[in-house]
Parts: C-alpha cells; structure tokens; sequence
C-alpha cells in the first residue's frame, strides 16, 4: 500500500510539473493588460495640434489604443512663450511616463524644465537639435531625441521658389522676430540664400502681434519684391495680420504651414505637413514607450516636403506661375 | 534472498540499461530527423521572403531606374524642355532627393534638389568620378549608399544620354528612406525583420530606423561578409551564428542583391523561428523524460514484483512446512465447500490425497459415488457422522470444538472449526483442525473400564470388613473393652471411608463411560430437599451449625429427575458445606424458580475456596488446598459427580466463593421434561480436562 501511495504521488507530481512547463512557457501563455502610458505634450501653440493627431495617427498604425495603451494630457500655451515654460514645469510635476515637445520653442522649455528629472523626451517638429544641446544626432545620448523639421533650412528653397516664380525679383521681405532662440541663425540662412540668388532681404523686427501691421506697411512701402514668412509662433499665429496688406499689395508670398499656409492667404505653400511630421514621430515615442531610451535612438529628419501653390490667387495677383513650379506642386488650388 | 535479490538486481540495471538505450535510440531516430526538416523548412521559409523582398527592392530601383530611362528618351528628344521634364520627374517619384542632367564633358548642367537651394554654383563637376566614366562607356551607373547631410541614405543612379541631346547622363539621387516602406511590409511572424545592407555593411534599410540613422554597421558578422561576396548564406552553417542588439541567438537567411552590391537579410530570434522546431524539442524532451521515469517506475515495481514474489514463496514454504509438520489435520475450505487446503495429516486421517479433490465442492452426496470419501464428507457434515456432539465456543476466539466421530476410516476426532479471516474482514473460508482422539479416548475407556473393575472388586472384601466390624462392635462376638471398642470404632469408621471412596470411584468411572445408569421420575424437589437436609440434623447439632430451608419458589410442579442420582448430588454438597463450616456457622439452603428452572442454592459461612482455585472445582480428585490442611479426608470426586448428575439433568451448577466468608452453590434444574438430555453421553469438557 505504502508503495502504491508513492508511485501515486510520483505520477501526480509528475503531471502537475508537466502542466507548469506546458502553460508558462507560450503558446498558452498570455499577456497581461498593461498600464495605459502617459504622455505629456507640450505644444507652442495651435498650429502644432496637426502634429498631435499625427501623433495619434501613428499608433493607431501600430495597434495602440487611446486611453487603453496611453493617454495624451495635453498643454497648450497658444502662443504665449511665457507660459510655455511654466506649462513645461508642470509637466514635468506630473511625472509622465514620456513627454513629447512639439515645436522648437516648446522643446527648449521642455528641455530646461525636466533637466534634474530627466524624464524621457520626444521632440517633435523642432528646427535645430544643437539648440538643444545635442550634438550628435546619431547618438544623442541623454534623454532627449525627435524629429527634425527645418524650416531654416528650406528657406532657401523657399526663397528659390520665389526667385523662380519671379525671374526678375529683387527684394524679399521677411519678418523676424529676435527673441527667438533661431533668429540668429535665421538671419544667417536666409542672408546666405539671398545672397546666392542675387537677392536681398529686408528684414522687419516683430515681438508680439501688435507690432506686425506697422512692420507690414513698412515692407509695403519699402516695395519688397515678395514675402517669405519665418518660423516663429508671433509670426505664424497672425496670418490674418500679415496676409490682407500682401493682399492689396499683389506681394507674392511663400509659407512654411501646410496645414494653413495656402488657407491663410499665402501665395504658396512649401513645407513640412505636421501631420505627416507626427506620424513620423508616433514612431520614435512608440520606440520611448517600448523602453529604449532616447539617448540611443537617432534623431530622424523629416525630408517629406508639401508644395501648394494657390493659383486663383496668383490670378489676382496678376502673377504667372511657371509650369515648372506647377509641375512640383503637389497641389494647386484653382479657387 | 539476499543473493537472490542481488542477482535481481544486476538484471535489472543491464535492463535499464538496455531499456534507456532503445529509449533514447528511438527518440535521437525521429527527433533529430525532424529538427533538421523542421530547420530546413524554416530556411526555405525565410529564403523566400527573402527572395520576395530581394525582388521588391529590384522592383523599387527598377521603377525609379525606368523613370529616368523615360526621361532620358524625352531628353534625347531634344525637346528643350528639360525643367519642366526634371520638375516632373521629381514630383513623380518621391524619392528622388535630386536630379542633375550632365553634359558632355561631365559637368553638371543643370540640377535641382528636391529641398536645398541649388543654384548654378552648386552645379559640380563629376568629369573624373566613376559616375561619367560608367555612362561615357554607355552603362547604367549604380553607386554606394552613401549618407546625405541629414544622415539619409542615398544611392546615386545615372543613366548614359544620347549625345544627340547634348547631355552625357541624367543622374538622380534617391532617398533609400523609402526602402523603410519595403522592409516594413516584409514580415516573417512575430518579431521577423528583412533589412538591407550596402556594400561596406552598414544597415542602409531596417523596420527599425534608428539602426539606419545610427549608422549601424554590421560587416564583423560573417555572414554579411560572405553575402556581400556574392553567395547566399544561412546560419545552419555554425559559421555564420551571430546574436542581436539584444544578444538574442538568431536565425538569419542572407540573400545578395547583385544589382547594387548589398545583402539582404531576413532574420528572427531562433526562439521565434525555430519555434515549432522548439516545441517539439521541448515536447519529445519531456516526453523521454517520462518515459525515463515510466521505465524506471517499471523496473521499480518490476523490483518490487520481485521481491513481493519471494516473500510470498519464502512465506508460503514456511507456512507448507508448517503444516507438514503438525500433528493435527488441516482442511481449509470455502463458502462453496471446495477444498482449498490440506495438510498431510489431513490426508492420512481422512485417507484422501488433496491433489484428487482440489476444488472439488464436496456435497453429501459425493461419498456415494466416491466412497473412499465418505470419512471427508461426515468430517464436512457432521450430522452424516455417526457421533457429533454439541459444538462448544472456545472463549475468547471465534473458533469452536466439537467431537466427530466418522466411520471412513473409524476415527474419533476433535475438530476446531474457525473462519478464515482476510485484513479486510471478508470471511475467505473455513478451518477445519483435526485432532485424533481415537487412543485417548481408548484409553481413557480402558482406565475407567479398570477403575470400575478394580473398585467393583474392592467393594466386595470392604462390605466383608464392614459387617465383621459391625458384628464385633455389636458385642455378638462377646464383650469389648472400652480399648477394643475404640479401636473397631476406628476400623469402621475408615473402612466406611474406603467404601465411600470406592462407591465414588466407581460412580465416577460409570459417569466416564456413560454407565451411571439414571432412571428418572417425577420428583417434587421442595419435598425432597427437605428430606435431604433432614439428614443432616443431626451433625448439624453437633456441629451447631445452623440449617435453614427456604422455599420461595411456591408451587412448583415435579421435576422429571432421578431421585437417587439427585440426592448423591446433593448430598456432596450438603457434606461439603457442613464439613468445612465451623462450629456456630450457618448453611442455608433455598429454593427458587427463574424461568424455566428450579434453582436450588447452599450457602455456607465456611472456609470458602481459593480463587485461584475456581477452575479446577469440579475436576476429579480436587481438593482445594485451604481444606487439604484442615480436613485429610476426603476423595475429590464429590463436585465432580455433582456436576455430572446436574448436567445429566438438563440443568447446571455454579458457584461463588470468598475464602473466609464461605461458598454459595447452585443449582439449576430444568422444570420441564423436555430440556432433560436423553441420553447419558460422555462430556466433551471431561475430555479436554482428562487430556
């Protein structure tokens, strides 16, 4: 009986070790619901909220759910540089599990705001990464990386479109404004551009929205030839400002915004879609919420550009646009 | 058995040896067979995504290839529209970074680039790169990856021009970027990845960009440096084992992409690509481990079979052994009346070899067919027997006796008969014990035969003695002096004791044989225990022991008994209790009905009997030792004939005693006639006493 009971014991032990091995190891095991991850955003203003759906498209492409797999608290200074740097501290008081910057301006508060908690951030659509201090963009180290969307560094194209459209044009008027952390080297890129084209560029200074209309009807009067907008939330926020006086004055003019260059009454439109940037984006933070680290994965330059060109506009304008120009766009607006 | 299991065991460790062998033969034989195709179709599975994806980049350089080749005929052309031509080739193929048509002498004519500025500054001199010399001999030029300023990699593709057209070649650059889109739609399961690698091994095309932009180079794995020498290779070929980022171990197929001079890999962690092939390695490890176990549980119990084996035949020869060497008969047999067992002796006393009647159910009838088992068949049905006496329980057992006599062969036995109980209760059989007591009862006949004669014979010259001394003591023989009258006194007074000695052991050896002669008639025991007690009056006087008599029976209606038998009976109590009272003591006698039963009681205030000495009362010639010191005289055979005649009766008698508070005897006699044995029969308890 003794040995009966034993080889009972045996044979169930031995069964019950079989079932562990076969239920632990897959296919039959199972993945447990994971903790929605938070993500804090921090925007300039509302131009980037195109960038935030971006963002969203983008998990949606790799099967995240919001809500489920991470939810967005989103802050929003629209506009105001001050309150940018206090919504980055915030923030980062909110302790997320990642934080995403959309925009130059929103990245540098970010940057300053989470240097001692050093939570992971993904910058979305910022202009230059040395501005950021990091270096190398292979491998930025720290915990920092992004998406690159240089709108410096097409201006130059910018400005090509512009000599192109107008063989014999002279002048291109620029508004700028200096407390911008690129107006140096705005001034820099677009001077050297101008230069190669044989143009010149006037530059006219704006801080705050209050200062554009006097800025404008002193371009107006000092007869620029065309006018290219720079990249600056004072600047791209007040279109309704800047566009009527280019209006009246049949100034052709080139943007950066897609998403509201061509709408906001800009002749031409020849930049980065920020949705497009954001699901380029959605990539890299996916790559954050997997748990690489930011200081290990390579900043990625979004090189996908838009060219729209309003033609109804031009016509108005009394402006021909070349067939080359019409040939690049990848959309014309006829009305 | 030590040696026994010894040369066990060696057997068994050359089984299990053999045992695991073949075990472990049989699994290696279809084990390592299917890994090795399970492997192989993992190889051909990878190899053709690999192919699939090799023919998807082709595709992807092709289409752009034949863009400019359209071009290059438009151009060719002369229209004299290349701006807008080269406008429209860039909108219409998304990864051209740029495109530049050359001229004659390699210089750049015209360039435009998808977002830098260009401007005829810009426009470079390529007279001396391998690029002019590949289309001045009229090839299509296809260029190493190379990274642009925004670390994306490039390939730069020239296609040679008529020179009709004036231009030597029309050169695109193109953005392998987009070569993203290729290996992100290749899958091969979970966690498969397809990625392309250029000429100098870095990683120009993975799902994962980080490991393009990073400037990843891989060209230390062998594999990639035999790929890109321009064979395929897989890492079934040890050589070529590498581990990822992660240091997972992998299963890659390396394919090269002649076209350009890359590789193309598709990989996965072995864990997930050779995970069926796991699988299976996982179930056909546990399953030998269970068929280890299984065969080393076998051999155990295979062991245990052994040793459970010899036990039983070291018991079972034991227990033969035993039984061959009892003295007694053995006869085991079920509720079927089979028999299952039988001993030697069995067979010599009943004169049946068990090897002729195993199994065989022994019925009633069998001895008419089979007469030589007719001595079996009384033994199994004593009523058949000629003599079977009463069955007696043995205390404190299950077992009881009784005595058979059968006629074939003519034997007198006692037979204990118990049940064959197994541990769990269930009654297996029966027991049948035989012990012949054909010579002790021979001769214990013969010895009471002899008391008989002998005390026959004495009773003749003791009543001559008695009747002389009476004579002389009478004064016929003429005058005594006070001295002879003492002394013939004494003479009759011992030879009164020798006849009584002599009547008692005659009534006892008559008692033995069954020849104590009863005739019974209706008595009324009220009125002869007074007469009995009557008798006693006058000792009891001269004793002053007190005599009492107490009838609380009432009316009781004659007892069927022999009166003189029942008065001896009596009497050796009556003599008992005034013996040994002393003077002023009491003796009481009562009687009393309890059912069907008269029951007399004598109780004395007398010496009482030894406890130890209770069950040797009615044994003959016992005398307890507390009276043998106090009272010489005396045959030991008073109680023993009491009992006898009370048991003769149909009825029984028992005692209590306390030594120095007296003894109480009773008695118990049936009231009717037909609880009075029939025939006067030997005991069985006188028997086991007297053996």
């Amino acid at each position: 009986m003794q040995s009966k009971k034993t080889v009972f014991i045996i044979i169930l032990a031995i069964i019950a070790v079989v079932a562990l091995i076969l239920f632990v190891s897959p296919p039959f095991k199972t993945s447990q619901p994971a903790t929605p991850k938070r993500i804090g955003v921090l925007t300039a203003s509302d131009l980037q909220l195109a960038t935030i759906e971006g963002i969203r498209a983008g998990f949606k492409e790799f099967g995240l759910t919001e809500n489920k797999d991470f939810v967005i608290e989103l802050r929003n200074p629209k506009g105001d540089l001050n309150l940018v740097k206090t919504m980055a501290t915030d923030i980062v008081v909110s302790k997320p599990d990642l934080i995403v910057s959309v925009s130059t301006s929103a990245s540098s508060a970010m940057k300053e705001a989470d240097d001692g908690a050093k939570i992971p951030v993904v910058a979305v659509d910022v202009g230059n990464f040395a501005q950021l201090g990091v270096e190398n963009i292979q491998h930025p180290g720290g915990f920092m990386t992004g998406v690159i969307v240089d709108n410096v560094v097409t201006a130059p194209k910018r400005m090509e479109i512009l000599k192109t459209l107008l063989p014999k044009l002279k002048t291109v008027g620029i508004l700028a404004n200096p407390e911008n952390v690129s107006y140096g080297n705005v001034i820099k890129i677009y001077e050297e551009a101008a230069g190669r084209l044989g143009l010149r560029a006037l530059w006219y200074n704006v801080t705050k929205k209050e200062d554009i209309l006097a800025a404008m009807q002193k371009m107006i009067r000092d007869d620029a030839g065309a006018f290219m907008t720079v990249n600056d939330a004072v600047i791209s926020g007040n279109s309704n400002l800047i566009v009527p006086p280019l209006k009246q004055a049949k100034i052709p003019s080139i943007d950066f915004n897609v998403e509201r260059g061509v709408s906001s009454g800009y002749l031409m439109v020849y930049g980065a879609a920020r949705f497009d940037v954001g699901k380029q984006g959605a990539r890299m933070i996916y790559k954050v919420m997997q748990g690489e680290k930011p200081g290990d994965i390579p900043v990625e330059f979004f090189s996908a550009l838009t060219f729209e060109i309003n033609t109804a506009l031009a016509r108005e304008m009394d402006v021909k646009i070349p067939e080359s120009l019409l040939l690049q766009a990848s959309k014309v607006y006829n009305q | 058995m030590s040696e026994f299991l010894l040369g066990r065991r060696s057997q068994l460790w050359i089984l299990g040896l053999v045992a695991i062998s073949a075990l472990i033969a049989a699994n290696v034989a279809w084990l390592f067979p299917t890994l090795e195709e399970m492997d192989t179709g993992a190889y051909l599975l990878y190899r053709a995504v690999g192919v699939d994806a090799r023919n998807q980049i082709a595709s992807f350089l092709n289409s752009h290839e034949f863009a400019l080749k359209n071009a290059a005929d438009i151009i060719a052309q002369g229209t004299g529209r290349e701006t807008e031509l080269i406008s429209r080739l860039m909108k219409e193929n998304p990864p051209f970074e740029s495109v530049a048509l050359l001229g004659l002498d390699g210089v750049e004519r015209f360039k435009t680039h998808r977002f830098l500025l260009t401007t005829p500054a810009d426009l470079r001199n390529r007279s001396r790169d391998e690029l002019f010399k590949a289309v001045s001999r009229g090839e299509i030029y296809r260029g190493p990856a190379l990274i642009s300023g925004i670390s994306e990699p490039l390939i730069t593709i020239a296609l040679p021009l008529r020179r009709e057209s004036g231009f030597s070649a029309i050169v695109a650059d193109i953005n392998l970027k987009f070569l993203l889109d290729v290996v992100r739609g290749i899958t091969t399961g979970d966690r498969g990845v397809a990625y392309i690698i250029d000429r100098d091994g870095y990683i120009i095309a993975h799902p994962n960009s980080s490991l393009v932009f990073g400037r990843v180079n891989v060209l230390e794995r062998k594999i990639i440096t035999a790929t890109l020498s321009g064979r395929e290779a897989d890492t079934r070929n040890s050589d070529f084992i590498y581990k990822n980022e992660k240091g997972e171990d992998i299963f890659a197929v390396a394919l090269p992409f002649e076209l350009t001079n890359w590789a193309l890999v598709v990989e996965a962690p072995k864990s997930v690509a050779l995970a069926s092939s796991r699988r299976i390695l996982s179930a056909a490890l546990i399953s030998f481990g269970l068929e280890i176990v299984l065969l080393l549980l076998l051999i155990w119990n295979y062991f245990n079979l052994i040793k459970t084996a010899t036990l039983f035949y070291s018991e079972r020869n034991q227990r033969e052994a035993i039984l061959n060497s009892l003295s007694d008969g053995v006869v085991e047999y079920n509720d079927k009346s089979e028999i299952v067992l039988m001993n030697p002796k069995a067979e010599e006393l009943l004169n049946v070899k068990f090897k002729d009647i195993r199994g065989l159910a022994i019925s009633p009838d069998i001895a008419k067919t089979n007469p030589k088992m007719k001595g079996l068949v009384e033994l199994m049905y004593p009523a058949l027997a000629p003599y079977a006496s009463q069955t007696r329980e043995i205390v404190g057992t299950l077992a009881k006796t009784m005595e058979v006599h059968i006629s074939s062969p003519e034997l007198k036995l006692l037979v204990t008969i118990t049940q064959v109980v197994e541990e769990s209760g269930r009654v297996r059989g029966f027991l049948k014990i035989l012990h012949d007591v054909s010579r002790e009862r021979l001769l214990g006949r013969m010895k009471s035969e002899f008391v008989s004669i002998a005390a026959h014979q004495l009773r003749t010259p003791l009543s001559a003695i008695k009747w002389t001394l009476q004579l002389l003591l009478d004064g016929d023989a003429g005058a005594l002096s006070k001295e002879q009258g003492d002394f013939l006194a004494k003479g009759y007074e011992i030879n009164e004791r020798m006849i009584k000695l002599v009547n008692d052991l005659l009534s006892a050896a008559r008692i033995e044989e069954g020849r104590f002669g009863y005739e019974f008639a209706e008595v009324n025991l009220s009125e002869f225990l007074e007469n009995a007690i009557a008798g006693y009056a006058d000792i009891a006087q001269r004793k002053e022991i007190t005599f009492s008599f107490k009838d609380k029976a009432g009316k009781l209606s004659p007892i069927y008994a022999d009166a003189e038998k029942l008065s001896l009976a009596f009497n050796n109590l009556l003599d008992n209790a005034v013996k040994y009272t002393a003077g002023s003591g009491k003796i009481a006698v009562t009687l009393s009905r309890e059912g069907n039963f008269a029951t007399v009681s004598v109780a004395d205030t007398g010496v009482g009997i030894p406890t130890e000495e209770n069950k040797r009362v009615f044994s003959k010639f016992f005398r307890a030792s507390n009276v043998i010191r106090m009272e010489t005289e005396g045959t030991g055979l008073g109680l023993f004939i009491a009992k006898n005649i009370i048991r003769r009766h149909g009825g029984d008698i028992s005692f209590v005693s306390k030594v120095g508070n007296g003894t109480t005897f009773t008695l118990a006699l049936p009231l009717k006639k037909e609880l009075v044995p029939k025939e006067e029969k030997p005991e069985l308890e006188e028997f086991l006493g007297s053996v």
